[in-house]
């Protein structure tokens, strides 16, 4: 019964927005002006209002995982322990903030949790990868066939022209990044762009007519 | 084998990733250290940007809403969205573009609404524009508005493109949007001159060129990207689906240079050092990577020679 309702709900649902995209927003039938957007507000802010119910699935989910962790004393409990006290301490923070009209928890949220201590360590996590790409730049782009030749040359023509040592080297290291970019990257890219289009479509359809079975949890 | 003596390309071939690393981060943070502490000594060692032309498009695209309102007067309504879609991980190189979006705007007194798709954004919505607002005068509600972060997706764009102010409902503060001066006039997209998305996160940009138009407008659109996902912006520059790109940091750079042409040095603060401190780091990173890829390949010939050489001598 679960399995039809989802499936009869995701029907209605693609087949609502199908329409709605294709037609135009008022159709004239029999004399009779119709609008087949004329819910489309109390529909889009249903659709919201599920969008931000994830958010309580999420904590949820994140007590059910990390409190069973804890009370069981798992491997890793303490960084579990810290993740549902990290998340404790912003939601009561940010709360307290708005709507308890605090100035001092407002700033606390605003200055030390976001700025100074969100900020700096996903910045600290994402630069890691600068390390990463120079290391792996290094390691990989060895000409050892013509593929791998290509792939470096282009790779040092766009870095060269990219940055302004490149242009201050000669005018004609932009224009060569250019060049690439648009006659090389971008053709490719697009045959790119378009195959996945394509396969997303593919997906679309499967996932709207319910013959995806991981819509449903898993593949059984 | 432990202590024996390696040779010179298999050194090349080799190096101790731990140098790489320590290579990488002096040339990373000597320009943001000196730019902390000698500032005026970083505005000399800044290297110029190179001639990118997604973000003089985008200042051209700027500059002639300028214009478009001396003709239309008093019956102008329109505003520019941004939409600052990225949080710290991407900060470095996005939020000098925001940065210099709204100082543009603000410079321009051109009206503007900002907002973000996702929760990490919320902070630099507030922030940018509230410290550039301090330097430029402007004032909130009547020349800006922070519709703060609102979730919703694909579905909230289609249906801010239908009713704007109905979709957004309140600012970040709580207050009805349509009580806001700014906003007088704002119905749908068709009042929506440019827009500017800043995001590194792939997919964010295509739903604004899908669903944010009405049946007879759609407003121009303008993308500040990462410079790894440059190729795949590059391609809407091309296509003219995009009147304008921030191409990565040195986009932001270059921007900011094409700002100081029009500035009025008695009224206006310069711009930020930010993207060009940081574009400067990376052109030494990049530098520092073409040497390593360099002395790789260097260790590859070496290597290749020094196998034929014992060839041709065992033969």
């Amino acid at each position: 019964m679960r399995r039809l309702l989802v499936m009869l709900v995701t029907l209605l649902a693609g087949v609502y927005f199908f329409v709605q995209f294709f037609l135009p927003k008022d159709l004239y039938i029999f004399g009779e002006f119709y609008q087949w957007g004329r819910y489309e507000k109390e529909v889009f802010d249903f659709v919201r209002v599920i969008f931000v119910m994830s958010f309580g699935l999420g904590i949820i989910n994140l007590v059910r995982v990390y409190g069973y962790q804890i009370v069981r004393g798992r491997p890793g409990w303490v960084n579990g322990a810290v993740l549902l006290l990290a998340m404790v301490v912003t939601i009561v923070a940010g709360m307290w903030g708005k709507f308890g009209q605090s100035d001092g928890m407002a700033s606390f949220y605003d200055k030390f949790l976001f700025g100074g201590l969100m900020n700096n360590l996903s910045s600290a996590m994402f630069s890691l990868l600068a390390f990463y790409m120079a290391s792996a730049a290094y390691r990989s782009f060895r000409v050892k066939s013509f593929e791998a030749a290509l792939m470096m040359g282009a790779a040092l023509v766009i870095m060269i022209g990219q940055i302004p040592l490149g242009y201050l080297v000669t005018e004609q290291a932009p224009q060569a990044r250019n060049w690439t970019m648009q006659w090389i990257s971008t053709p490719a890219f697009r045959g790119i762009a378009f195959g996945a289009m394509v396969a997303g479509l593919a997906m679309a359809i499967r996932m709207w007519l319910s013959l995806e079975k991981t819509n449903f949890g898993g593949g059984k | 084998m432990a202590g024996e003596r390696r040779s010179f390309s298999e050194w090349l071939l080799a190096i101790d990733r731990r140098l790489v690393y320590l290579l990488v981060l002096v040339a990373l943070a000597v320009p943001l250290l000196a730019a902390e502490f000698a500032p005026y000594t970083a505005r000399k060692l800044t290297l110029p940007p190179a001639p990118l032309r997604g973000a003089r498009q985008l200042f051209d695209r700027v500059e002639r809403i300028v214009n478009e309102r001396q003709e239309a007067g008093a019956a102008y309504d329109k505003i520019v969205l941004i939409s600052a879609d990225f949080g710290p991980q991407t900060r470095a190189e996005l939020y000098p573009m925001l940065e210099c979006t709204v100082r543009h705007l603000m410079m321009r007194r051109i009206k503007f609404a900002i907002m973000t798709n996702v929760p990490d954004g919320a902070g630099y919505c507030k922030e940018v524009p509230e410290k550039l607002a301090r330097e430029l005068g402007c004032e909130y509600g009547k020349d800006w508005v922070n519709f703060g972060y609102k979730p919703g997706g694909s579905f909230l764009v289609r249906q801010m493109a239908a009713k704007l102010p109905e979709a957004i409902k309140t600012d970040y503060k709580g207050e009805k949007v349509e009580s806001l001066p700014c906003m007088t006039g704002i119905k749908d997209a068709g009042n929506v001159s440019l827009l500017v998305e800043i995001t590194g996160l792939v997919g964010m940009f295509g739903r604004w060129p899908a669903f944010f138009s009405t049946p007879t407008s759609r407003p121009d659109m303008a993308h500040g990207c990462t410079s790894v996902s440059i190729p795949d912006a590059y391609s809407d520059l091309e296509s003219g689906l995009i009147c304008g790109l921030f191409e990565g940091i040195a986009g932001a750079a270059a921007y900011n240079d094409f700002l100081e042409g029009i500035r009025d040095p008695e009224k206006d603060p310069p711009a930020s050092l930010a993207a060009r401190v940081h574009m400067t780091g990376q052109t030494v990173a990049h530098v520092l990577v073409i040497i390593f890829v360099a002395l790789g390949n260097a260790g590859v010939l070496l290597s290749w020679w020094a196998s034929r050489r014992r060839a041709a001598g065992n033969g």
